[in-house]
């Protein structure tokens, strides 16, 4: 039987999954009430943000497979910002294209649930089911457009590629099982600091799990579905897919890093993932300069971003992982801004969103405007925004302990991002509007999770040391 | 006697995993497929895991494969492209990596010693009352977490499946 603590543990996810169960049911029994599901998420997403931030956090929960602590608190508030920034502008972009149905928020949901599963489990076994079930949620999601190619484009990609990696995944977690006789990645980690000898099979195990999750973080060379799940799908979920995955695939390998203690393990780690993080900011921002659709300009400088979060996992220990966590904080919001803005200015969903389309937009639409320059500006790691900060507490983390060169190829490249992202400023106000004023969609809902996420990105950057000690305080759980 | 069940049991395997994939035939596929399953059922025997053994014959060798076969007869699909029959250069390049990974792995499994604690062949009983007993208690959070994936995959596929009527 669950104990007291155990359920304290997963009240959110609890409230989560009700809220999901409801409006299902509305779905099926009450058509009518269909129109206020979108609101109904919110509202999900607020009572399980009020249960995490309410109610104990008893630590070790359900045998030991959970932890319940500032740290999954931290990871969670993330997640669930996400998802209400998602679903809020979703629920407009849904109605112009008569697809507002509860399953594409239960789906949302029960795809949030999975992530924070992911990112509150210890043992590999709910750490995989919370994976799947982000997965599986999202393969849906992203063809949810079923009448549009691009759309279905995205779902067959992204399904097919993503089970390969998660039979990767299952794989070298029974390696990973039979190397040390136990799921639990902390007991894992103990059996390893007891001067048992790191096997190959140990080895094999973990470089699988480790592709597994840098599948879902899009990391060279796992990169290739990126650009095209970006692209196809629709806008809301591309916004949801490019921060709830990767906060909590980030996470598990922080978990790993820090547990098996990688960094200090041998040389070969700090090689092989140096390489796979200077390698997809390399590629991302190289291959972003030539991206005539946004959307895809936005899939290959995530990748850039998850390689510079790659250089806050491998120096792990309380620095690197407080960094990793200010920057999930910053990368969700700017990356939503940015979507929910592109989500605006969209004539519907079949066409490709051009970079060139957003020309003259900076005088006629002034404040939506506004919130893509600083989510671009932020992106770009331009002070006084979060993204600034995000990457001076990676960067610095990386010079105290002595990596210095990826920090150096890191400040370079984020030198070489700062083009293609200021392009799209510069197209924003110094270009005319076209002779054919694009059709765009109006939405005070959308501007509106666009302007509380520009706020957002400006609140952390002028004052980033809020996150950075409540990071701080969930690194020193972590690390411990 | 436990060692030569294994051996053949193993090599059956192989041979009828390469078969289902590599034959041009679904039909084929499919029924290289049961044969994979019916020997991975008696090397979980061999183990010591009768209960497995039996859930592996019935679920998979059983609903799972009549699935696949209903499918692919439905859509009476004949034949399939030939294995790397795509991009030559992809081919090349995909057969070596999977050789990399493969020489890999069995590297690693060679010099493995099973870790303490790991469970070993026939521990457990092997029957049903110690799995179900676990799925009640240490871990019936995985338990509770795999009926919520089975809902969330089932509404996803109702999504996906539905004619609009809208």
């Amino acid at each position: 039987m669950p104990t007291q603590a155990d359920l304290f543990a997963v009240a959110p996810e609890l409230i989560l999954i009700a809220g999901a169960g409801v409006l299902l049911l509305i779905d099926a029994f009450a058509p009518k009430l269909r129109q206020i599901s979108s609101e109904l998420t919110l509202l999900t997403a607020a009572g399980a943000a009020w249960a995490l931030l309410a109610l104990p956090h008893p630590g070790a929960a359900w045998s030991g497979m959970m932890r319940s602590d500032t740290l999954s608190v931290l990871v969670s508030l993330c997640l669930l910002v996400a998802v209400f920034l998602c679903s809020w502008m979703a629920g407009p972009y849904l109605r112009r294209a008569n697809k507002e149905t509860g399953e594409f928020y239960a789906l949302l949901i029960f795809a949030t649930t999975g992530a924070m599963f992911m990112a509150s489990s210890i043992d590999l076994l709910p750490l995989f089911l919370g994976l799947e079930l982000l997965s599986v949620a999202l393969y849906v999601l992203n063809a949810f457009f079923k009448d549009v190619d691009v759309s279905l484009e995205a779902g067959l990609k992204y399904f097919i590629v993503g089970a390969f990696a998660a039979a990767f995944t299952a794989y070298g977690i029974a390696l990973l099982y039979g190397a040390t006789g136990t799921t639990n990645i902390e007991v894992m980690g103990r059996t390893l600091g007891g001067g048992a000898a790191v096997s190959p099979v140990l080895i094999a195990g973990f470089a699988m799990v480790a592709g597994g999750m840098a599948f879902k973080l899009a990391l060279f060379p796992f990169h290739a579905w990126a650009p095209d799940v970006y692209q196809g799908s629709p806008t809301p979920v591309t916004a949801f897919l490019s921060v709830v995955p990767k906060a909590a695939a980030l996470i598990v390998l922080l978990r790993f890093a820090i547990a098996f203690d990688l960094l200090h393990m041998g040389h070969s780690w700090v090689w092989a993932a140096g390489i796979v993080a200077v390698g997809s900011q390399t590629l991302g921002n190289i291959v972003a300069i030539v991206q005539r659709d946004i959307k895809r300009m936005l899939a290959y400088s995530g990748i850039a971003h998850m390689g510079y979060a790659m250089v806050g996992v491998i120096v792990a220990g309380t620095a690197g992982s407080s960094a990793v966590l200010v920057y999930i904080a910053a990368y969700t919001v700017m990356n939503i801004g940015a979507f929910a803005v592109i989500s605006l200015m969209s004539e519907n969903e079949a066409e490709p969103h051009l970079i060139t389309d957003l020309a003259g937009q900076g005088w006629s639409r002034p404040l939506a405007a506004l919130a893509l320059s600083i989510s671009m500006f932020s992106l770009a790691g331009v002070p006084p925004f979060a993204g600034f900060a995000a990457k001076f507490f990676i960067f610095r983390s990386a010079v105290n302990q002595g990596l210095i060169w990826l920090a150096v190829l890191g400040v370079i490249n984020s030198l070489i991002s700062a083009f293609y992202y200021l392009r799209v400023v510069y197209i924003l106000y110094m270009k005319p509007l076209p002779r054919r004023v694009p059709d765009f969609l109006r939405s005070r809902a959308i501007g509106a999770v666009a302007g509380v996420s520009a706020a957002l990105v400006v609140l952390i950057g002028l004052y980033p040391t809020w996150v950075f000690s409540a990071a701080r305080t969930a690194a020193k759980l972590l690390v411990r | 006697m436990v060692t030569y069940v294994f051996l053949a049991a193993a090599a059956l395997a192989i041979v009828f995993g390469i078969l289902a994939i590599a034959h041009r035939s679904p039909i084929i596929n499919v029924l290289s497929l049961v044969v994979v399953f019916f020997a991975l059922a008696a090397i979980y025997a061999v183990l010591g895991m009768d209960f497995l053994a039996a859930i592996q014959l019935i679920v998979y060798a059983g609903a799972v494969l009549v699935l696949f076969l209903f499918v692919i007869m439905l859509l009476n699909i004949r034949s399939v492209d030939r294995l790397g029959s795509g991009r030559r250069l992809q081919a090349i390049l995909g057969a070596l990596t999977s050789i990399a990974i493969g020489a890999a792995v069995v590297v690693a499994i060679a010099t493995l010693t099973p870790a303490q604690g790991a469970v070993a062949p026939g521990s457990q009983g092997g029957t049903a009352f110690p799995i179900g007993r676990s799925l009640m208690t240490t871990h019936l959070l995985p338990f509770e977490l795999v009926s919520l994936l089975l809902v969330a995959a089932l509404v996803g596929a109702l999504v996906l499946a539905r004619k609009e009527t809208r």
